[in-house]
């Protein structure tokens, strides 16, 4: 289970399946695991746009659906 | 035994995961990654510090060649007593009765947490206890040397919100109610007032 102060390369090691999400959540000016690969999960939010739990939410899933 | 990772072309956290993974095997007393990008290079670099590398950098036309030998005396050990308390406060004043006395005790309450920091793991602030974190605080000067002994100060974003304050935040950052929850749940200790 991912918690909001996880460290993003962290989630990613562990849950590979998780990459394609945070790539989803890259805009045109920004690159969340070029430039925030060791930062906690929670301070993405600036760039997501989403609170943490929908953030949680979205990852948690899938992990779940590759288990 | 050395060991080099080509993670040219690939981008973050490719490389990183490459790096991480030669690390992981346990065989190599040192690796060497190439890679292309400068987001690459700096990420790589960051992991190989976090996990106790020395890294030198040698820049050969477009790509960057990261040297990382292990040495033992760079991993991060913290051997410092746990922070294992979590404080929430949930109101401006301290219990109920006169506010007068309530901001007394406060005061006090707040003082005596400045004394015992090394405990301390995080205070979060609540409803109108944010009117102690933004300017205007009596008690702003306590909370900024308890931060300053590395104590995480976090106010309700909502909260802030409804009182009008989020522009006005003196110490600490920002948080939201799930969190919050996680800090005190996964805290060995908590108080709440």
């Amino acid at each position: 289970m991912i918690k909001g102060t996880d460290i993003v390369f962290d989630i990613i090691y562990a849950h590979p399946q998780t990459e394609e999400v945070f790539r989803s959540w890259d805009t045109e000016n920004s690159c969340i695991l070029c430039e925030q690969l060791f930062d906690p999960l929670e301070s993405v939010v600036e760039k997501t746009g989403m609170s943490v739990a929908e953030m949680l939410e979205i990852l948690n899933n899938k992990i779940k659906g590759a288990e | 035994m050395n060991k080099i990772v080509d993670a040219r072309g690939l981008s973050c956290p490719q490389p990183v995961i490459l790096t991480k993974k030669a690390m992981d095997e346990g065989r190599y007393d040192s690796l060497i990654t190439i890679v292309d990008q400068t987001a690459a290079l700096e990420n790589v670099s960051k992991l190989a510090e976090k996990e106790g590398y020395r890294v030198a950098v040698e820049e050969k036309g477009d790509e960057y060649h990261i040297s990382m030998s292990r040495d033992e005396s760079l991993i991060d050990v913290d051997i410092s007593m746990p922070r294992e308390v979590a404080v929430l406060i949930t109101s401006r004043w301290f219990g109920q009765g006169e506010e007068e006395l309530g901001k007394v005790l406060m005061k006090s309450f707040l003082y005596t947490l400045s004394e015992m920091t090394s405990q301390l793991s995080h205070i979060i602030f609540m409803n109108s206890a944010v009117f102690l974190t933004t300017e205007g605080s009596e008690v702003k000067e306590i909370l900024t040397g308890i931060a300053e002994d590395g104590v995480e100060i976090l106010s309700c974003g909502t909260c802030l919100d409804f009182y009008n304050l989020k522009d006005k935040l003196a110490v600490g950052t920002v948080t939201n109610m799930f969190t919050a929850m996680d800090i005190i749940a996964g805290a060995n200790r908590n108080i709440t007032i």
